[in-house]
């Protein structure tokens, strides 16, 4: 049974949260929720690190989070900038430039 | 110590830059950040130049370095990496301390562009694959700042969300996928997880989450939306960084961390369709752009850039998949001529926006007799990067295409299929740049305002740029000085060799 082994119970969490993740980032129109969604996706691979590597990856996963920490600095900043050009923080306003 | 240079003078730079623009900014001088910006990189470019003279003259292939524990290692794709990128941040510092003099903020541009490029050089150092993630994550940093650079402007704005949320999504993935590298293997040294033969429903895992995720940055179909509206925001001498060398360093950590799957053959095969559907979109998308009603120089380049990704793409693909070295010594030399004509494109792109204020091709129209210089040497990049004789991008695409005639011992008519694919693909792309060096010499419709020769200090980047592109047509060897050793390094990797 694979819910025995702690393991695969934990990559299995993982698995969902990035799941989870992925979810909120595309179905969120609120660019605030958006970067939860990306914040969720980097704990999803902190707690993959932990299932696989155990107390070995102390180190990484401190170091991930400082990254992510970083990265979710920079996106809020590019947040701000939006509400202030357009005054709210609606995704789907975001649709001038067509990639 | 001297491998270690180039990285910390770029972040000694980094520092010395900031306090210069500060010290600028309160004595009204502009050019002072990007002086100390350009000395530092031309610092960490010749002193690149010494170390790779030492790495391809070693019977290793490779110098190191130890820090502590750690372990610094440029080989031939490192030294590579690091000349290239260092290059053309030395072009792009130099142009843009002219080209963004009118800007503010000036102590934040140039030290975000050498951390970036530190990041970059820092990745061709990286002998443990976290090492390349925190180096990568700092390239990645920097350039989200770049592209957002303009923040007054929303074009810009809109640009940086869509990508921030696209690539930090992307680099996420990445990381799950270590952490199922860490379990595999219980290490992300390279030299340690390189022997172990793997395969199976884990690695196959890995190797999907690992092309997702690296595929963001490295602009693979469908992963590429945000390319063409950040490539097009940004300022241009970041646009020249960006498509020149930021996405081919994205397939290049790709390249790294697949390497280590030497059981998953298959990935090649996957990467080869990814390559040929990258490359017909990207030219496909480059040309309806022109044609749509207010075609956009930049974004025509912009998508134009992903359909040369897929050319590196394609040859270092066929190459590992069939052992075919032409593919692997065409998909590395196209990294290093798309760098120097796709950012003397930009180049070019931005001295014309700065004279007319416009990114519309059609209110361009004429330009050829107001700006010579600048528009004779966008004829170069643009024939070169359509694959025109005698232009370098004619001689990396060639070597693209003879690698799909070679595979066809190996797939048969599949490799035909691939070769006409690529031609096809040139004749697209010369299909949306020959109409605008022609809009560029038409009769000017009325006068074009502002237009005049582009300042000395940005011609400078551009003239060199374009002589590169040009000799490196006539005289591939020079380039190839430092292709072969990475073609080497690859084949002593195994794959289908």
């Amino acid at each position: 049974m694979v819910l025995e082994d702690p393991t695969q119970m934990n990559l299995l969490g993982a698995a969902l949260l990035l799941g989870v993740g992925l979810f909120c980032i595309m179905s969120q129109n609120n660019l605030i929720k958006v970067v939860i969604g990306l914040e969720i996706l980097a704990k999803a691979a902190v707690l993959a690190f932990i299932a696989l590597g155990g107390a070995s990856v102390q180190g990484y996963v401190i170091i991930i989070i400082a990254i992510e920490a970083i990265v979710a600095a920079v996106a809020l900043s590019i947040v701000v900038n939006v509400w202030r050009h357009s005054g709210s923080l609606d995704a789907s306003d975001i649709t001038e430039l067509k990639g | 110590m001297l491998v270690l240079l180039p990285l910390l003078l770029l972040i000694i730079g980094a520092y010395i830059a900031y306090a210069a623009g500060r010290m600028g900014a309160s004595r009204d001088n502009k050019l002072l950040a990007g002086a100390t910006a350009s000395v530092f990189t031309a610092l960490a470019f010749i002193i690149a130049l010494l170390i790779a003279s030492d790495v391809w003259d070693s019977a290793t292939g490779s110098v190191e370095y130890t820090i502590g524990s750690g372990l610094l290692r440029v080989d031939a794709l490192g030294i590579f990496l690091i000349l290239v990128s260092t290059f053309l941040t030395l072009m792009v510092s130099i142009y843009s301390t002219r080209y963004m003099r009118d800007d503010s903020r000036l102590e934040h541009f140039f030290p975000l562009l050498l951390l970036m490029t530190a990041g970059i050089v820092g990745i061709g150092m990286a002998t443990d694959l976290f090492t390349i993630y925190i180096f990568y994550e700092l390239m990645c940093i920097a350039s989200y700042v770049l592209v957002v650079f303009r923040k007054e402007k929303w074009d810009a704005v809109e640009a940086g969300m869509k990508y921030v949320v696209l690539s930090a999504a992307g680099s996420a993935i990445a990381l799950f996928a270590m952490a199922l590298i860490y379990g595999q293997f219980g290490s992300f040294d390279i030299d340690v997880i390189m022997g172990e033969a793997i395969g199976g429903s884990m690695a196959m895992a890995t190797v999907i989450l690992l092309i997702v995720g690296f595929g963001v940055k490295a602009a693979i179909v469908p992963l590429h939306t945000w390319l063409p509206d950040a490539h097009s925001a940004a300022p241009s001498g970041i646009s020249a960084m960006l498509s020149g060398i930021v996405i081919q360093t994205g397939f290049i950590v790709l390249l790294k961390f697949i390497l280590v799957f030497e059981g998953v053959t298959a990935v090649w095969q996957v990467l080869i369709g990814l390559a040929i559907v990258t490359m017909t979109v990207g030219n496909i998308m480059a040309f309806v752009q022109f044609g749509s009603r207010r075609p956009d120089l930049k974004r025509i380049l912009a998508y134009s850039s992903i359909a040369q990704m897929g050319y590196i793409i394609l040859g270092v693909s066929v190459g590992m998949a069939y052992g075919i070295e032409a593919g692997i010594r065409g998909g590395i030399f196209h990294i290093m001529t798309h760098a120097f004509m796709k950012g003397l494109a930009f180049l070019c792109a931005g001295a014309f926006i700065m004279r007319i204020s416009t990114r519309n091709v059609k209110r361009m129209q004429g330009i050829g007799y107001a700006m010579p210089f600048t528009a004779f040497a966008f004829v170069i990049a643009a024939l070169s990067l359509s694959g025109a004789p005698p232009f370098s991008g004619f001689m990396s695409e060639w070597m693209i295409f003879k690698a799909g005639v070679d595979a066809v011992v190996d797939i048969g008519w599949i490799g035909i299929l691939i070769a006409l694919i690529v031609l096809i693909n040139s004749v697209i792309s010369l299909g949306y740049y020959l109409p605008i060096i022609r809009t560029f010499y038409l009769k000017p419709k009325g006068r074009l305002l502002g237009a005049k020769r582009a300042p000395t200090a940005m011609l400078i980047p551009i003239v060199i740029l374009a002589t590169i592109t040009l000799i490196l047509g006539i005289w591939p060897e020079l380039g190839l000085q430092a292709v072969e050793p990475v073609v080497d390094f690859f084949v002593s990797l195994g794959g289908g060799f």
